[in-house]
Formats: structure tokens, C-alpha cells, sequence
């Protein structure tokens, strides 16, 4: 599953750690999330995209 | 619905409690196997049980002291496991468990066609150590 995290992230001026502390999650856990090795589950996902701002589908995008 | 699982630090008092709380098995242990005439086996759970204790006590510390630069393994010990950590130590010990059933069957069969059952103990048990740290390295460097 690919997603938009690191693109929102560096667009709101994020570090990593600074959206892990407002996730509350692990700054691993946020690089392992944009690097497409761990896939949310579906709390954290609403959790990113209330985040945001955004709808889960805006963020996170199916693998053709 | 929420997201965090355990950021929330050990307050410290109920840290030393689950520190102290793990001496004091580590102790009791010691003293059972050391009383019924095993004094080398009784060592054996004084020093790895203490080293044990002396990682969480180093976790712990990181832990407090600086929460971005530890790992899941640190984050685990000390109760501040998120999601993906949960999902890495579960795995983990799935992969242990299924291994753990193999090397019990294997090692029954072994002892019923004469292996010493001490032996096939002991070799079951560093299996399943060596796995369950195996399987939490890799599963960290994938996940």
C-alpha cells in the first residue's frame, strides 16, 4: 500500500519525530509508515488523516 | 477509538517495583535450584537473569531519558510499545511458537529413542531463546 505521509509531512514542515509525538507513535514507526514497510491499522489511519486533515482514501492508496 | 497503545512512561516508583519484583523471582529461583543440590544451574539463572534484569534496568533508563533513540526492544520492556511495536514482538512470538512446537515433537521423539531428556531440555529451550531473538531482529529491519 503506498501512501502520502512523507509528502504531508514535509509539506507541514514536519520531522518525523515531531509527527510520531502528535501520532503517538514511535519516530520508527512513522519512517516504517512512509517507506511503505508497515501498513497502519485502521485507528492510526484515521488518526494520520485527522491529522491532516484529509480522508484516509486521500492518503493511503491501494497497489495496482 | 485511539491509536496509542502504552506511550505513557513507567512512573518510576512502579519501574523499581517491576525491577525489584524481578530480582526477587530471580532470587527465590536461585535459591530453590541452589537447595536441591544444583549449584551450576543455580548459577546459570543468577547471571543471565541478572543480565536480564540489567538490560531492562538500561532500557528503562533510555527509555526515560531519550524515547526517539530507542528501540522496539527497549519500548517493549518498559510498557511504551505503539502499534508496530506490538505488531513486531506478536510476531515474533508466532514464528516461536511454531518453532517451539516443532523442536517439543522433535525432541520427544529424540528422548524416546534414548537422548538424554536433560539434553533435549536444554537444546529445546536455547531454540526457542535463539529464535524469538531472531525472529524480533528481522521482523524490526522489515517492518
Amino acid at each position: 500500500m503506498r501512501n502520502e505521509i512523507r509528502r504531508l509531512r514535509e509539506e507541514a514542515g514536519l520531522s518525523q519525530a515531531a509527527l510520531a509525538d502528535a501520532l503517538a507513535v514511535s519516530r520508527q514507526t512513522v519512517n516504517s509508515l512512509e517507506t511503505g514497510r508497515y501498513d497502519p491499522s485502521l485507528p492510526l489511519a484515521f488518526t494520520i488523516a485527522r491529522h491532516f486533515g484529509l480522508s484516509i482514501e486521500e492518503i493511503f492508496h491501494v497497489d495496482p | 477509538m485511539s491509536t496509542p497503545e502504552h506511550r505513557r512512561p513507567l512512573a518510576p516508583r512502579r519501574a523499581g517495583f517491576a525491577l525489584a519484583t524481578g530480582a526477587v523471582a530471580i532470587l527465590l529461583v536461585w535459591a530453590l535450584i541452589d537447595a536441591v543440590g544444583d549449584p551450576d544451574v543455580a548459577s546459570g539463572v543468577l547471571v543471565g537473569g541478572g543480565a536480564v534484569l540489567v538490560v531492562a534496568a538500561i532500557g528503562l533508563r533510555r527509555a526515560s531519558r531519550r524515547p526517539d533513540r530507542t528501540g522496539t526492544a527497549s519500548r517493549a520492556l518498559v510498557g511504551q510499545k505503539d502499534e508496530r511495536d506490538t505488531a513486531i514482538v506478536s510476531g515474533a512470538f508466532t514464528v516461536t511458537g511454531r518453532v517451539a512446537t516443532i523442536a517439543v515433537a522433535a525432541a520427544t521423539v529424540a528422548v524416546a529413542v534414548g537422548a538424554d531428556p536433560l539434553v533435549m531440555l536444554r537444546v529445546v529451550t536455547f531454540t526457542v531463546y535463539v529464535v524469538l531473538i531472531g525472529a524480533f531482529v528481522v521482523l524490526s529491519r522489515r517492518t
